[in-house]
C-alpha cells in the first residue's frame, strides 16, 4: 500500500505523543471495525489550543494521523477543533488510500471530543 | 508472532520500513477486520490475536536475517505498545 511521505514521517517519527497531566480537554474516538482507538489531551489557554498529546491503537495511518492531529490542533480555537472535519486530518497527512480513510475520522471524532470536553469544563469553571 | 496491545498493521509497517516483509493476520480493509481464524480458533484471546504478524522463512533465510527481524521488531513494539492507551 502507498502511503504519503508525510504519514511515513509522522509514523517514524510521531509528535506530541503520549498522556498529558492534568489536561483540559480529554476526548477519544473508536473505528469499532478495527478496534481503532485515538485519545486526545488538550491544554488550552485564553479559548486556544495551547498544547496537545495522543495515545492511539491502530494501523500505522491511524497513528500517523494522530500525530498529525496534534499540529492541527495547536494555535486552534475550541469552538473550531469541535467541528473540525476529517478532510483536514487527511489533508495534514498528504493524503490517505480509500480503504485507510478511517484514519482520519477516529482523529476527527478524537479532537471533536476532546474540544467538546474542554468547552464543557470551561463553562463550569 | 503476536503482540498484545499492539496492532499488527502497525507492525507490518514498520518492519516494511526496515525492509522487512511480513503480513498482518487481520485484514483492515473497508471497515473489517478479521484475526487470523486459526489463531481465534486455537484460543487465542483477541488481544493477543489482533496484533499478530506473519513471517515466511525459505531455504535462502540466514541466522542473520533472523536476528535483523527481532533487532528490528523488539524495540518496534516497545514504541508502539508505548503510544497505545491500551494497557495489558
Amino acid at each position: 500500500m502507498e502511503y504519503s511521505a508525510t504519514l511515513i514521517d509522522h509514523f517514524r517519527n510521531p509528535r506530541n505523543a503520549g498522556m498529558m497531566r492534568e489536561p483540559d480537554g480529554v476526548g477519544e474516538g473508536e473505528y469499532e471495525q478495527c478496534m481503532d482507538l485515538a485519545r486526545f489531551y488538550l491544554r488550552v489557554r485564553d479559548g486556544r489550543v495551547e498544547e496537545a498529546r495522543f495515545q492511539a491503537y491502530g494501523c500505522g495511518p491511524t497513528l500517523a494521523a494522530c500525530s498529525a492531529g496534534t499540529e492541527v490542533a495547536a494555535g486552534a480555537a475550541l469552538e473550531e477543533l469541535a467541528e473540525i472535519r476529517e478532510a483536514r486530518i487527511e489533508e495534514a497527512v498528504g493524503g490517505l488510500p480509500a480503504e485507510r480513510r478511517h484514519a482520519a475520522a477516529v482523529v476527527a471524532r478524537a479532537l471533536q471530543a476532546a474540544a467538546r470536553d474542554a468547552m464543557t469544563r470551561r463553562e463550569v469553571h | 508472532m503476536c503482540f498484545r496491545n499492539v496492532e499488527s498493521e502497525s507492525i507490518v509497517l514498520g518492519l516494511d520500513l526496515k525492509g522487512i516483509a511480513t503480513s498482518a493476520g487481520s485484514a483492515c480493509t473497508s471497515g473489517s477486520v478479521e484475526p487470523s481464524y486459526v489463531l481465534v480458533a486455537m484460543g487465542l484471546p483477541l488481544d493477543w490475536a489482533m496484533g499478530s504478524v506473519r513471517c515466511s522463512l525459505g531455504r535462502s533465510t540466514t541466522a542473520e536475517d533472523i536476528d535483523y527481524v527481532i533487532e528490528s521488531v523488539v524495540p518496534l513494539a516497545a514504541k508502539l505498545r508505548a503510544l497505545s492507551p491500551v494497557k495489558a
